[in-house]
């Protein structure tokens, strides 16, 4: 697999087809003598600030912290919950992604169906 | 007939690209300026526009995915997050040159001032937003569109001289350096070719569900809403320089003699609407391009057929838009002199716009067989290079030549 190619930025979709974010970053775990082994992938805005410049991340991180339903909770997919790859990574349950979907979930509830209409 | 209806799409794309507040102030303003001299940046804007506009039908007609998509998938975060401000930034500008566009034709019709009127129009884009579905805005604006072509009825009654505009169309030098002049070509050119447009229309074809089978459409699509846009640009430009020669255009309350010169009392009412109908549909498109690029490059749900409560952050990002964008309205901010700004800025943005365009195109994982040929790559080639050396001079002619 090319980390870049096939996972990296690639669209991440729920079980039932929701869409759940993007690869924003990957952990892979390194032990001595061993090939380097993908272990989760990362989906939030401070994994995607830091790509952009390190003190960016420590902005988004220091505001989500402070103002994120999750309180900046980072979210990470392990390798083994996606089910198939391609143009599209397929999740098998959408519990793994839950984190991602919390602002989601929190400007629907407290924000948007409050709206008339909605 | 489904097919034929697929042009309401180009009509929309064509009428926020060409029709809104910044083409017809620039065209007038380059009309009473210059006569016929600058009609073939019209022509050229538009040939552009059209070829672009089909590359970007084309990219998601074949791959189901929206430049916005692919723009993060294949170029990664940087680059994404670089062309979002970029675009993002300056879009912002000239939507706020739209609401506050709109906000004058209402108030060229009730004579109330333009900056009363900046909440009730921010909230009528909103509701259209927020209530309509993607068919509605495409033919509601196509449709109410049409009203602008009483600047091509204007053209033919002002019956202007066929050589003059003929030389008009022939690309030619002022006799002595004239900043005004490129200034004027520099806005043309980037009030025709906004990015947004084509993150606009590759939405649109998503939205309306196009697939391969729409390629042949696409081409028809693309020409005729842009050669729609583009001829009745140029009928503005013709009609300014024949009914306001040598007139410098610096106040809005100027800019119905255009018509008002040709129709009498109902010019001025022809041009309201269309200045309205105009800036509105562009205020839409923007708000929504802008918010397709940040719901695909983050891969949120989104969609204008969905309901509100099932896409929140797409619905709050257009919100926040149009709040931000109505501020330059409250503020009372020069429309003509934002315009021209946020022209000559949105000229500077283009090769961040439009260099991803030109490798997506020839990205044959996305596009297999339908990638760009050598004749598509040569007229991109020479729309990025046209882009680039607009970018090298938009700033210093706005300032010199603004």
């Amino acid at each position: 697999m090319d980390i870049r190619r096939d996972l990296l930025d690639m669209p991440l979709i729920g079980a039932d087809g929701e869409p759940m974010g993007r690869v924003d970053g990957v952990i892979a775990s390194y032990t001595d003598g061993r090939p380097l082994r993908l272990v989760w992938v990362e989906i939030g805005g401070a994994t995607f600030a830091r790509r952009i410049h390190p003190r960016l991340e420590r902005w988004t991180r220091a505001l989500a912290r402070r103002f994120s339903p999750s309180r900046g909770r980072v979210c990470r997919i392990p390798l083994s919950a996606i089910r198939t790859f391609g143009k599209r990574l397929k999740l098998r349950d959408d519990q793994a992604a839950w984190p991602a979907q919390v602002w989601e979930r929190w400007l629907r509830h407290k924000v948007v169906e409050r709206i008339p209409g909605s | 007939m489904k097919r034929l209806l697929h042009v309401a799409l180009g009509i929309l794309t064509s009428v926020g690209g060409f029709l809104e507040i910044g083409s017809i102030v620039t065209a007038m303003q380059a009309g009473a300026e210059f006569g016929f001299r600058l009609l073939w940046v019209v022509a050229l804007g538009t040939l552009c526009a059209i070829s672009l506009t089909e590359m970007a039908g084309r990219f998601s007609a074949v791959s189901q995915r929206t430049l916005g998509d692919a723009l993060r998938e294949r170029f990664g975060a940087r680059v994404f997050g670089l062309v979002v401000l970029g675009v993002g930034v300056t879009s912002v500008l000239v939507l706020g040159a739209e609401l506050t566009g709109l906000a004058i034709a209402t108030e060229l019709a009730t004579g109330v001032s333009f900056r009363l009127w900046g909440l009730p129009i921010a909230f009528l884009v909103w509701l259209i937003l927020w209530k309509g579905k993607f068919g509605v805005i495409e033919y509601g604006v196509a449709g109410l569109g049409l009203v602008t072509l009483s600047f091509l009825v204007a053209a033919f009654r002002v019956d202007p001289p066929g050589p003059a505009m003929a030389a008009g169309l022939l690309p030619s030098l002022p006799a002595e350096p004239d900043g005004r002049y490129w200034f004027l070509a520099v806005s043309i050119l980037g009030a025709t070719l906004t990015p947004y447009l084509f993150y606009f229309y590759s939405s649109g074809a998503i939205e309306d569900e196009w697939t391969i089978a729409e390629l042949s459409a696409n081409r028809i699509v693309a020409a005729v809403g842009m050669l729609f846009g583009g001829v009745l640009a140029g009928a503005v430009l013709v009609v300014a320089a024949m009914v306001m020669p040598d007139m410098r255009i610096e106040d809005y309350a100027a800019l119905p003699l255009v018509l008002s010169r040709v129709f009498g009392r109902t010019g001025f009412w022809l041009f309201v609407a269309s200045l309205w109908i105009g800036c509105l549909g562009a205020a839409l498109e923007i708000t929504l391009a802008i918010t397709y690029l940040l719901a695909q490059g983050y891969n949120w749900r989104w969609g204008e057929n969905l309901r509100p409560r099932e896409a929140a952050r797409f619905v709050l990002t257009y919100t926040a838009l149009v709040a931000v964008g109505v501020c330059f309205t409250l503020a009372g901010v020069d429309a003509l002199q934002l315009t021209n700004l946020a022209m000559a800025l949105t000229a500077a943005v283009l090769p961040l716009a439009l260099s991803p365009l030109l490798l997506l195109m020839n990205d044959r994982r996305y596009l297999g067989r339908h990638a760009n040929g050598w004749l598509a790559n040569g007229f991109a080639v020479v729309i990025v290079a046209v882009s680039l050396a607009l970018a090298v001079v938009s700033i210093p002619l706005a300032i010199a030549g603004g």
